[in-house]
C-alpha cells in the first residue's frame, strides 16, 4: 500500500527514512549506562518484575480497555506470586503492584531493587493466600 | 508566434534494477496488489479495518492512500515524482497489528535511530513495537526509544533487508507474536 501525506500537510513524514535504505542502522542493545536516569529505573522496574507480556494478546485488548487492564494486571500478579486469581483480585492488585513498583523505583538504587522487589513478592503472596481462604470461607 | 500545441512523452518505463542496483532480487519482485481505486475500496471496507483511522481521522486529510503501480517495487522511491512524499507499507501491519497513521512521536524516532523505511521493520518487529506502546500506556508513561533498544536489539536484515528486533537475553519483555 502506498501512503502519501500532501506537502502542505504538517510533518507527519518528517525524520524517519521513507524509502528503503541500503544500510539500516544496526544497534547493539543498550546498556543501563547509556540511559537517563527515569529510563533506567524504567529498565530495572520492568526486569524485576520477571513478566513476559503476550505480545499478541496485549495487541488484540487494546481497545477494550478492561479488558486490557485486567488481562495486564493478571500477568504481573500471576507471575509474581505464581497463584491464580480471581480477575477482580487480580485488578487490585496489579494497581497495588504497579504503584508500589513505581515509588520504589523512585526510592531505591538500583541495586537495592531486587531485594525490594522480593519483599513485595512475599507480601503478594501473603496477601493472596488471605483473600483466597476469605473467599473459600465465602463459600 | 504561434505556440505549437505538444502531448507530453509518456514516461520511460522504469529500470528498477539499475535504479536500487544495491536491493536484492527478492525485493525487487515485491509489488502491491492493491493497483486500482477499487482494490482500495475494497480493502478500506474489510471489517477489520475499523480502526485503521488513516482512511477516517480528521486530522488525516493530509495523509492518503493511493494505488501503486503493478512494476514498481516496494523499494521504490520517489524519483518519479519527488513532489509528493510516499511511503510503502504492509497491509497486515493494519489489519492484524492495528497500527494507525500518522505515526506517533516514539515510532518515528525508533524509525529514524535505526535509520529504516516503515515498511523495512519487519511486520514481527513492529508487533513488539505495538506491544510496548500499550504496555507503557498501562504503566502510565511515554514510550522511550532507549527503553525499547534496551530490551531489544535491532538485528542484521534478511534476504529482503527487513530489520528485526530481537529481545536481549535475560531482558525479555514481550513474546514473539
Amino acid at each position: 500500500m502506498k501512503i502519501c501525506c500532501s506537502i502542505h500537510g504538517p510533518t507527519f513524514l518528517d525524520e524517519f527514512p521513507l524509502y528503503w535504505v541500503e544500510k539500516p542502522r544496526l544497534k547493539k542493545p543498550r546498556s543501563l549506562e547509556d540511559l537517563t536516569p527515569s529510563d533506567r529505573e524504567m529498565c530495572q522496574l520492568l526486569k524485576s518484575l520477571g513478566v513476559v507480556f503476550d505480545t499478541a494478546k496485549l495487541i488484540k485488548l487494546e481497545f477494550f480497555a478492561k479488558a486490557l487492564k485486567r488481562f495486564q494486571d493478571q500477568e504481573m500478579v500471576e507471575s509474581l506470586g505464581g497463584n491464580v486469581l480471581q480477575d477482580h483480585v487480580a485488578q487490585g492488585l496489579g494497581d497495588f503492584l504497579v504503584a508500589s513498583s513505581l515509588a520504589l523505583s523512585k526510592a531505591q538504587d538500583a541495586q537495592d531493587l531486587r531485594p525490594e522487589m522480593v519483599k513485595l513478592k512475599e507480601e503478594l503472596t501473603l496477601k493472596t493466600k488471605v483473600f483466597s481462604n476469605r473467599e473459600t470461607a465465602m463459600y | 508566434m504561434a505556440r505549437t500545441k505538444t502531448t507530453p512523452n509518456p514516461p520511460p518505463p522504469v529500470n528498477c534494477k539499475a535504479l536500487y542496483h544495491w536491493d536484492p532480487e527478492a525485493l525487487l519482485a515485491e509489488t502491491s496488489q492493491l493497483n486500482t481505486h477499487e482494490d482500495i475500496d475494497t480493502y478500506k471496507q474489510s471489517k477489520s479495518l475499523d480502526k485503521f483511522h488513516v482512511f477516517g481521522r480528521e486530522l488525516n486529510v493530509f495523509l492518503k492512500v493511493l494505488p501503486c503501480k503493478k512494476e514498481v517495487p516496494m523499494c521504490a522511491n520517489d524519483r518519479a515524482d519527488p513532489n509528493e512524499p510516499f511511503f510503502f507499507m504492509y497491509t497486515t501491519v493494519f489489519k492484524r497489528l492495528e497500527l494507525r497513521l500518522p505515526f506517533t512521536g516514539f515510532e518515528r524516532a525508533l524509525l529514524t535511530e535505526v535509520n529504516v523505511a516503515p515498511a523495512q521493520l519487519h511486520p514481527n518487529s513492529w508487533a513488539f513495537v505495538r506491544a510496548f506502546v500499550i504496555l507503557y500506556n498501562y504503566l502510565g508513561h511515554p514510550p522511550s526509544v532507549d527503553v525499547f533498544l534496551y530490551f531489544f536489539e535491532a538485528k542484521n536484515p534478511g534476504k529482503k533487508l527487513w530489520l528485526s528486533f530481537n529481545g536481549v537475553v535475560g531482558r525479555v519483555l514481550l513474546t514473539l507474536f
